[in-house]
């Protein structure tokens, strides 16, 4: 049976302590975080690559530039954050640990939506993102890349 | 594990330019939160109107040097142009943030001249201003954040 997700890693250079991909989803396209990074050009591509350096570098935090949230359940959300034309820009996904026996502090962040929304949470979006997180068949394709995840309980990394 | 690559400012001088001004606004950024200040206040500091400052900011790429010279000095601060080799001459890592510059001169003691320099000793991790101290306090701060998602975050998204 064909895989339903694909993921791959957003940084041409992987970082040593964390790293970025996206998620795609194969049949209904419905992932798009990848599909809008690709199309983005110039200065609104250089400011996200930027905002992708600071979080690899553990620079900040800046919640202006990304963040997460406290509540449990959408603790392990996290959102890259930008404006065009004074328009807020978002791409949403989620943190795992994708090494968990041989760099278990090792991070990473896979990105799942594009939003252009107010500054108003959508806990729809975070709840869609949580359920994919724990999908097997995402944990699967993570494996691809890093084949360490997705021992026991992938969800509890 | 993918194959190592260049980092994306190996694209172009533009994209390398780009960077290492967004470091600068980063850092002014930071200043300004430790300050309590917003860009309209920078910018009246600067005498710009506001959207000229959120211009800059929004694309750090058009910096020019005496500008960056500028921002700084309305803020106080002082900018150095750092030229290092970092055994990375094909740029597969990518330009070292600023921000990292600063705080290991901080760390050496704030050596203002060689002489300081050469009697310097590193305090790693000692609190020294309240500079230090708001740093550390980020450092805490994104540990909360991105392994337990702090409370402060929640209160911004909101």
């Amino acid at each position: 049976m064909a895989p339903r997700f694909v993921f791959t890693l957003a940084t041409r250079h992987v970082f040593r302590r964390r790293s970025i991909g996206f998620l795609e989803e194969l049949e209904r396209g419905e992932l798009d975080a990848q599909m809008h990074f690709v199309s983005l050009r110039d200065n609104e591509l250089r400011t996200v690559q930027s905002r992708f350096d600071y979080w690899l570098q553990r620079a900040g935090p800046y919640p202006k530039y990304f963040h997460g949230w406290s509540t449990p359940d959408y603790k392990r959300c996290f959102v890259f954050k930008w404006e065009k034309k004074h328009k807020p820009q978002r791409l949403y996904g989620f943190l795992c640990h994708p090494v968990p026996e041989s760099d278990p502090s090792f991070e990473l962040c896979t990105l799942v939506y594009y939003s252009t929304k107010d500054e108003a949470t959508n806990y729809t979006l975070l709840d869609r993102i949580n359920t994919l997180r724990q999908d097997l068949c995402v944990t699967e394709a993570i494996a691809h890349v890093y084949p360490e995840y997705g021992g026991k309980a992938p969800w509890k990394n | 594990m993918e194959k190592l690559k260049q980092h994306w400012t190996e694209s172009s001088t533009k994209d390398f330019v780009f960077k290492i001004a967004s470091d600068f606004v980063f850092q002014i950024e930071k200043k300004l939160e430790r300050e309590d200040m917003n860009q309209a206040q920078l910018a009246a500091l600067l005498h710009v109107t506001d959207g000229s400052v959120s211009q800059v900011f929004n694309n750090p790429g058009n910096f020019k040097l005496t500008r960056i010279v500028e921002y700084a000095r309305a803020l106080g601060m002082k900018v150095a142009i750092v030229a290092y080799e970092d055994n990375d001459p094909s740029n597969n890592k990518g330009p070292v943030n600023s921000e990292i510059f600063h705080q290991c001169w901080k760390r050496a003691g704030s050596p203002e001249d060689f002489f300081s320099l050469d009697m310097s000793t590193p305090r790693i991790g000692q609190l020294t201003t309240s500079e230090e101290a708001v740093n550390q306090d980020y450092r805490r701060e994104n540990v909360d954040l991105e392994r337990t998602a702090g409370t402060r975050h929640m209160a911004l998204v909101r």
